[in-house]
């Protein structure tokens, strides 16, 4: 094996295609719009609702109990980097959601410290949304979510809602957080749906 | 070119006439250099054991960092095989590339890189090749695309090969030609006047046009890759067309609509960026 004087390379031996406008990381950058919520496990909950009603209530016990599932994912931040491969361990959206048959078309995720983002329910069903709670096999640490968040890996991650704490499902699509400051209501990295209106 | 992704055909083909040094990495050294657009640059090496390759062929490089970490890619051959032991390439940058930066800014004569070869033989032309006969001989090539169609051109120039070609070469502006002088030179032939052995060269300026430059600015149409109404056959023999594989798509669907059978058409692509036609 030849040496090429100057050569460094990226150091990720898989070539891959990566969304229009993104580089990859090898990082976990950790980007977040307000302060980082710490919520031990004993006080967290987690609530399925409508606009009228709470459907469904696990606490973290009643969260462990349920199916949980290997994630092995690429992720697209909007700031635009990429993270190939990620592993996250958590419970499918659709297991949160079996049974409930609303008919509504939209959610809000919320979380602890008062984020918000909506994302249609068929972006958070058919296997593309999970509820997770380990991060390379590891508790989910505070800083990127934990205990809990959601994974939306098709969707730039600020749909990804870090410390998520409730769903609620609407018959409307009604912007979050970010999307009321112009971010894109689907957020889809293929097609660069950054901004609104992208 | 730019960082290829060969085509299935390209590696499983077994119809090339060069010999082949196996799956064997030589040891190749930096001998000769030299820029061809903004953002591109024929790289030559000395290769002992480098046994030859047709045109259109590729070869396998690889880099090795001093820690051991290493990238391979694959590359069309930019000049026909002559000189015993060389190997070049023509390298597009990928701003964010992983190699084509090291090949297009950072490496200097005498520096060292290892390479296998050569690989595929569905998209080459020798000349001679039986399979062609008479000719006409098309090809189209989209950006970077056109560097395996100039070493084609580049091997029938040599071997004083008269079968009618053309090349229709699409770029974005001039800042984008490569092979300029190499081009003018074929299409005005030696004599000062294009002769009836030199081929046909079309550029299709998609973005900026230089001055003097009869045709306006577009993506590449019909009438781009129309044969001269002056030759014998209304369709080429045989289409080899390299671009972006979005060049290629666009390409080969004007071939189909101009009449060409696809088994007339012979097609290479790169990635992943490129968008360019």
């Amino acid at each position: 094996m030849t040496i090429s004087r100057g050569f460094v390379g990226h150091h990720d031996p898989r070539a891959v295609d990566l969304p229009p406008g993104q580089h990859l990381t090898h990082g976990f950058p950790v980007l977040t719009a307000g302060p980082t919520q710490m919520i031990p496990t004993h006080e967290w909950s987690f609530t399925l609702a409508s606009e009228d009603e709470v459907l469904r209530t696990w606490t973290w016990d009643d969260r462990a109990a349920l199916p949980a599932e290997e994630i092995s994912v690429d992720i697209h931040c909007v700031t635009r980097w990429t993270k190939l491969g990620t592993r996250w361990r958590g419970v499918s959206v659709d297991t949160l959601l079996a049974g409930v048959g609303s008919g509504l078309g939209y959610a809000t995720v919320h979380s602890y410290g008062g984020y918000t983002t909506n994302l249609a329910v068929e972006d958070l069903t058919g296997g593309r949304a999970w509820l997770v709670h380990e991060y390379e096999g590891e508790p989910l640490e505070a800083d990127h979510g934990g205990p809990a968040r959601l994974l939306v890996p098709h969707l730039y991650l600020w749909k990804s809602a870090k410390w998520a704490n409730r769903i609620t499902l609407r018959r409307r699509d009604e912007p979050g957080f970010w999307e009321t400051f112009g971010y894109h209501s689907h957020g889809d990295p293929w097609r660069e749906e950054r901004h609104a209106g992208d | 070119m730019t960082d290829m992704r060969l085509s299935g055909a390209a590696v499983e083909d077994s119809h090339g006439t060069a010999p082949t040094s196996g799956k064997r990495w030589l040891k190749a050294t930096l001998i000769g250099l030299h820029s061809q657009s903004r953002h591109s640059r024929t790289l030559a090496f000395r290769v002992p054991g480098w046994t030859g390759h047709a045109p259109g062929q590729h070869v396998d490089v690889r880099l090795t960092a001093a820690d051991g970490y290493s990238a391979q890619r694959s590359y069309s051959l930019a000049e026909p095989s002559t000189t015993p032991d060389r190997v070049a390439i023509t390298v597009d940058l990928l701003p964010h590339g992983e190699v084509s930066p090291y090949l297009v800014e950072t490496m200097e004569i005498g520096d060292e890189l290892d390479v296998r070869g050569p690989i595929g033989g569905w998209f080459t032309w020798t000349p001679g090749d039986p399979g062609i006969g008479p000719g006409p001989v098309l090809l189209v090539a989209g950006g970077s695309g056109v560097v395996p169609l100039m070493t084609m051109l580049l091997a029938r120039k040599r071997a004083e090969d008269r079968t009618p070609t053309m090349l229709v070469y699409s770029l974005r502006g001039p800042r984008d030609l490569m092979y300029g002088r190499e081009l003018s030179e074929m299409s005005v032939g030696r004599s000062g006047s294009r002769t009836e052995s030199d081929p046909e060269v079309r550029l299709v300026y998609t973005r900026v046009v230089p001055e003097t430059h009869p045709r306006p600015a577009s993506h590449l149409r019909r009438e781009d890759i129309a044969l001269p109404s002056a030759w014998p056959a209304h369709l080429a023999a045989r289409v080899f067309v390299c671009g972006s594989s979005s060049f290629v798509e666009h390409a080969t669907g004007l071939l189909r609509a101009e009449g060409y059978p696809d088994d007339r058409i012979r097609t290479e692509r790169f990635g992943p960026t490129g968008a360019d036609r």
